[in-house]
């Protein structure tokens, strides 16, 4: 109501720049953007940081560094933090804001106000969530998704106490943000583009952030009615998710008649989907990084666009193949799996696009393009397991196991990791008018990625082995002990992981005083956001807003006096450009 | 909404100002925003209550269930409810011809009747409460005030609005109110509506 | 508006060579492919259930199939980012679309997918098929953080359970069924016939893993859920909680042992005596 109102009351204030205007309470979609960014990153170190942690109580178990219910809180953190606080909120956050008004030709935002409010509300998530690491029994102990009753009853866990109660509030207020955000990003996608940008003139990387900004719209009220209910079953007594009879560390439970399952229906109807929100955007990136520094339009570009509809619309129909030994209905899993191996087809449809596009490129290896890259491998070795573990019954014995988690890291962590990454080496100077120092973005490379392989790769073996997530200690497990040299080869190269992190905020910090300058396309691009001052002004354009003449990837046109054509420069003399 | 694939590009404009959110034609593109905000976040509460009440029919469906006593005095809540969103399309029509005292006094008469919705809620937990049927008495119990609690929460924001539309009128052009007041209406009938589909899902026995 | 460049881009200077990366990624799926096949071989357990056996034949195929298309991309992966870097005044191919190339990539990943989810659908109809009424029966209880059994005795009926009951395994024993029933913390299984595990917790969610038989199935609070299959050899097999169920999650290490018919036999009747 306050956007419509808003929308409506003609602002014409004059541009104020005090000091709390401008960077802290500002308006400005790029100060939210970096506000957002620079938030999201800061949550990356805690939440590597915690995963330091556990790696080494795995990989030397005997050390005892965490004990089991600091265990469990410090893995339910790892994966809040990171789902949560990094990835949705740096890029339906940081990338969405910075660059969507910039990429499509808009002034700002639909709704300033209500993109300052959102990041507000963001900021306001996180203080619950840290303030559960200081409350009797710890954050919460029973992992990012929160079964009940483990989660619902405060006798089955230390962390299941205010911790779980903070984590719900946090998660729910967090939904509020998100919705503010995604709001902003459709309408201005769809209502603020320039003269010329129609939908299919649009670079991927805004059609990654439509699309689950759609997503994020549809599916986080889900996760706040399912949060909602848990807390009434927390502090009312109701019985939403806890069923009868139960008798937990020897107290009979009073709740009668729940269903533990909603709650994993409704949770994975929004955790689904939610993979693909923090995949599509990266996707998008990537597709932006390789036409670029392969001098190359984006190969397939109608089919780009087609398949992020296809994935957003099919992440809908796939909840359950989290649910196939559950106990649900045998038929449900049949449906599922069904759904599950069609949403892998607009994937490989994507992968060979990029690949074709690389194709007799002209390839360029700046940091960006590397991160896109290694992207590409991250998202093909992550992606097929998918087929294994979306077919119903090869899951049977893999669910629950490392073949998850190396899945996932893979496939929807570190790649969308490795695309945020491409971002801000592509996009830095664009932020700050500088560039990132390309020799320590390449130890940032290499360090990632060697880590990332080696970290997760190997999950898959353990996973084989019949390695159940969530354990503290293995040694219990004869078939498991056995491979703690695994453990140990994976925790070393998680370390090499977070090392490349230090490297990439160390980069940031000297190149913002000290890097190299950079001009408004030092990357020779196509799209907007490059046709503007590094950094853009206030309101992002001096003066007019730039028309746009033709698709967003008009790289090495046969005839063009230079090997790119932007968007906004008009038809130079006999060049006949393709596509769009 | 309009969302169109490809803009023609109009004839030559004069130069944007450098401020404001000025993408091409000014003035109807933040009443486009707006009138497709209203439905974005029609679309997000109805995913909301769709995630509550699939629990909800999951949940009937099951041993156990007893269902909630209806407190009576929800038919005449229901109603004024009905009454309001048929007074706020009232105004609505009124303002879009200009006539914008006809369409506040119908306006203030909607606002009544929306008001007396939210006091039949209030009345009829109260009710509840004091026949001993507590939150955590029985599912029915738990599913209304639940349902009927976050439907309630909707409409305090709706009333708001409202009560801001009204107030607005004053010293708006007729064709500006009329905007306001259809987005208004987008939203306070979809609650209306929701209150129907909640009502009928809640009672059925 | 004066958009052109002012600086020189630093494009002209960023590294060209894509050798390494291209290595890396060449290097990365070899031995990716190795572990992978040395994982299968050394690690994972050898299936003992007939449906275990055929979860795992499917999982080989897969398994062959993704590998195969794993090792193409990356191959061609590190062959262009090789190949293809920048180099003088050449030029990239402008190629934005090959219609026939993409209706390929497209159909024949969606051609395998659709023939793999197919055999998937049957094989899972087959494991969740209806247990037979002669099957073996167990139930197994998992509570924070143990496992035990309960056998049905000569009535072949287990009697009615209710947690808040203060008896062995919370049996009710007003409940006529219940009398011979057998509770237990060993869990026997009896090899060659079809058995049909009752899954039941007291708690919170667990989840009954057995590695060597590939299946597992979660224990979920106010249900029962049940697996059924037939084991294929004697022995005694780790079992492990594969859901998160709290503190003591990693200390639900439990043993299952598959006996032949008169071991087990033998055994119950050793029980209804000590009763």
């Amino acid at each position: 109501m306050a956007a419509a109102a808003e929308a409506h009351v003609h602002v014409e204030h004059p541009h104020r720049e005090s000091f709390w205007t401008r960077y802290v309470f500002s308006q400005d979609h790029k100060v939210i953007g970096l506000q957002y960014l620079l938030t999201s990153l800061f949550m990356a170190l805690v939440g590597g940081a915690l995963a330091m942690v556990f790696r080494t109580q795995l990989a030397w178990p005997q050390s005892g560094i965490l004990k089991a219910d600091q265990y469990l809180a410090a893995i339910s953190m790892h994966g809040t933090i990171m789902v949560f606080f990094v990835l949705t909120p740096a890029l339906l956050g940081g990338f969405a804001n910075f660059l969507v008004p910039l990429k499509i030709g808009a002034r700002d935002m639909a709704f300033p106000f209500v993109n300052m409010l959102s990041y507000w509300v963001f900021a306001l998530s996180i203080v619950p969530l840290v303030a559960s690491f200081f409350v009797p029994g710890g954050p919460l102990n029973a992992g990012w998704t929160a079964y009940p009753p483990l989660s619902a009853l405060p006798q089955a866990a230390p962390g299941s106490g205010l911790g779980q109660t903070l984590w719900l509030v946090s998660i729910a207020i967090f939904c509020v943000s998100s919705l503010l955000g995604s709001l902003n990003y459709i309408t201005t996608i769809l209502v603020l583009r320039t003269r010329g940008m129609s939908l299919m003139r649009m670079p991927l990387t805004v059609w990654g952030i439509f699309v689950a900004a759609v997503l994020a719209l549809l599916t986080f009220p889900v996760l706040m009615a399912a949060g909602i209910l848990l807390l009434f079953d927390r502090l009312a007594g109701t019985s939403f998710f806890v069923p009868g009879g139960l008798v937990v560390g020897g107290q009979v439970i009073p709740h009668t008649g729940g269903n533990p399952l909603l709650w994993q229906h409704l949770f994975w109807f929004f955790g689904h989907p939610e993979v693909y929100i923090v995949i599509l955007p990266p996707m998008g990136i990537v597709s932006d990084v390789i036409a670029n520094f392969a001098r190359k339009p984006v190969f397939g570009y109608p089919a780009m666009v087609a398949s992020m509809l296809a994935i957003g619309i099919l992440s809908f129909l796939v909840w359950g193949h989290h649910m196939f030994v559950s106990g649900m209905h045998p038929l449900l899993g049949t449906g599922f799996a069904l759904t599950t191996l069609l949403i892998g087809v607009p994937s490989a449809v994507k992968t060979f696009n990029w690949l074709a596009t690389l194709w007799r490129g002209k390839l360029y290896f700046s940091t960006a393009m590397l991160f896109a890259v290694g992207f590409v491998s991250l998202f093909v070795a992550g992606g097929l397991t998918g087929i294994h573990l979306g077919n119903a019954p090869v899951d049977i014995p893999l669910h629950d196991t490392y073949y998850v988690v190396g899945h996932f890291h893979l496939v929807m962590g570190t790649a969308a990791v490795l695309g945020i990454f491409a971002g801000i080496y592509f996009w830095f100077p664009k932020m700050f008018g500088r560039l990132l120092d390309e020799r320590l973005g390449r130890i940032h490379f290499w360090l990632t990625l060697l880590g990332v392989y080696g970290t997760f790769f190997p999950m898959y073996y353990l996973g084989m082995a019949g390695m159940h997530r969530r354990i503290y200690d293995y040694r219990a497990f004869p078939y498991l002990a056995h491979l703690q040299p695994v453990q140990v080869f994976i925790t070393l190269s998680a370390f090499l992981i977070f090392a490349g992190g230090l490297v990439l905020a160390y980069n940031m910090l000297r190149s913002l005083a000290a890097g190299r300058p950079a001009d408004r396309n030092p990357w020779r691009g196509t799209t907007l956001e490059w046709s503007t001052e590094s950094p853009p002004p206030h309101h992002n354009w001096p003066g007019e807003i730039p028309q746009v003449y033709r698709g967003p990837y008009e790289y090495s046109v046969p005839g063009a006096p230079q090997d790119y054509l932007p968007q906004w420069e008009p038809e130079p003399a006999g060049v006949r450009v393709g596509g769009h | 909404m309009a969302v169109t694939l490809e803009r023609p590009a109009p004839p030559k404009t004069p130069p944007a100002p450098p401020r404001g959110n000025g993408g091409p034609g000014g003035r109807p593109d933040r009443e486009r925003s707006a009138t497709l905000f209203v439905w974005l976040v029609v679309a997000a509460v109805g995913m909301f209550f769709l995630g509550l009440s699939s629990a909800l029919l999951s949940r009937m469906g099951s041993v156990g269930w007893v269902p909630a006593p209806r407190p009576p005095v929800l038919w005449p809540g229901t109603a004024a409810l009905l009454g309001s969103s048929a007074a706020l399309e009232a105004a609505r029509r009124a303002a879009y011809r200009g006539l914008l005292a006809r369409a506040r006094v119908r306006m203030a008469w909607g606002l009544a009747l929306g008001v007396g919705f939210l006091a039949a809620q209030l009345i009829g937990w109260g009710w509840l409460t004091s026949s001993g049927v507590g939150l955590a008495a029985n599912p029915g119990a738990s599913y209304f005030y639940v349902l009927s609690g976050a439907h309630l929460v909707h409409v305090v924001g709706g009333l708001a609005w409202w009560a801001l539309a009204l107030r607005r009128t004053r010293h708006r052009a007729p064709a500006v109110a009329a905007v306001d007041l259809s987005n208004l209406s987008v939203y306070w009938h979809f609650l209306a509506a929701l209150w129907l589909w909640l009502f009928a899902v809640l009672f059925t026995r | 508006m004066d958009a052109s460049p002012q600086l020189p881009s630093p494009l002209e200077e960023t590294q060209r060579s894509g050798l390494s990366l291209g290595l890396a990624v060449w290097l990365f799926s070899l031995l990716g492919l190795g572990g992978a096949l040395y994982a299968r071989w050394a690690w994972t357990p050898h299936s003992v259930t007939r449906e275990g056996t055929s979860i795992q034949s499917l999982f080989d195929i897969i398994l062959g199939i993704i590998l195969v298309a794993f090792i193409l991309v990356h191959l061609l992966l590190g062959y262009f980012v090789i190949r293809y870097r920048a180099r003088g005044r050449e030029a990239a191919l402008y190629f934005p679309h090959h219609t026939a190339l993409e209706v390929t990539y497209t159909a024949v990943p969606a051609a395998v997918l659709v023939a793999l989810s197919v055999a998937g659908m049957v094989l899972w109809s087959r494991v969740h098929a209806p247990p037979p009424p002669d099957a073996f029966v167990v139930e197994v209880r998992g509570e924070q953080f143990g496992w035990s059994a309960r056998y049905p005795g000569p009535d072949g009926k287990l009697g009615r359970v209710d947690n808040r009951i203060p008896a062995p395994f919370n049996v009710d024993p007003q409940d006529p069924a219940s009398r011979d029933d057998v509770v237990s913390p060993q869990i026997y299984l009896v090899a060659n016939r079809p058995n049909r595990v009752l899954l039941r917790t007291r708690d919170v969610q667990h989840s009954f893993w057995v590695p060597a038989f590939r299946l597992k199935k979660d224990l979920l609070p106010g249900a029962t859920t049940e697996l059924v299959f037939t084991p294929t050899q004697t022995g005694e097999f780790d079992l492990a909680c594969a859901e998160l169920c709290g503190v003591g999650h990693y200390t639900m290490a439990g043993k299952v042992r598959v006996v032949t018919q008169e071991e087990f036999d033998r055994w119950m009747r050793q029980q209804a005596r000590r009763k």
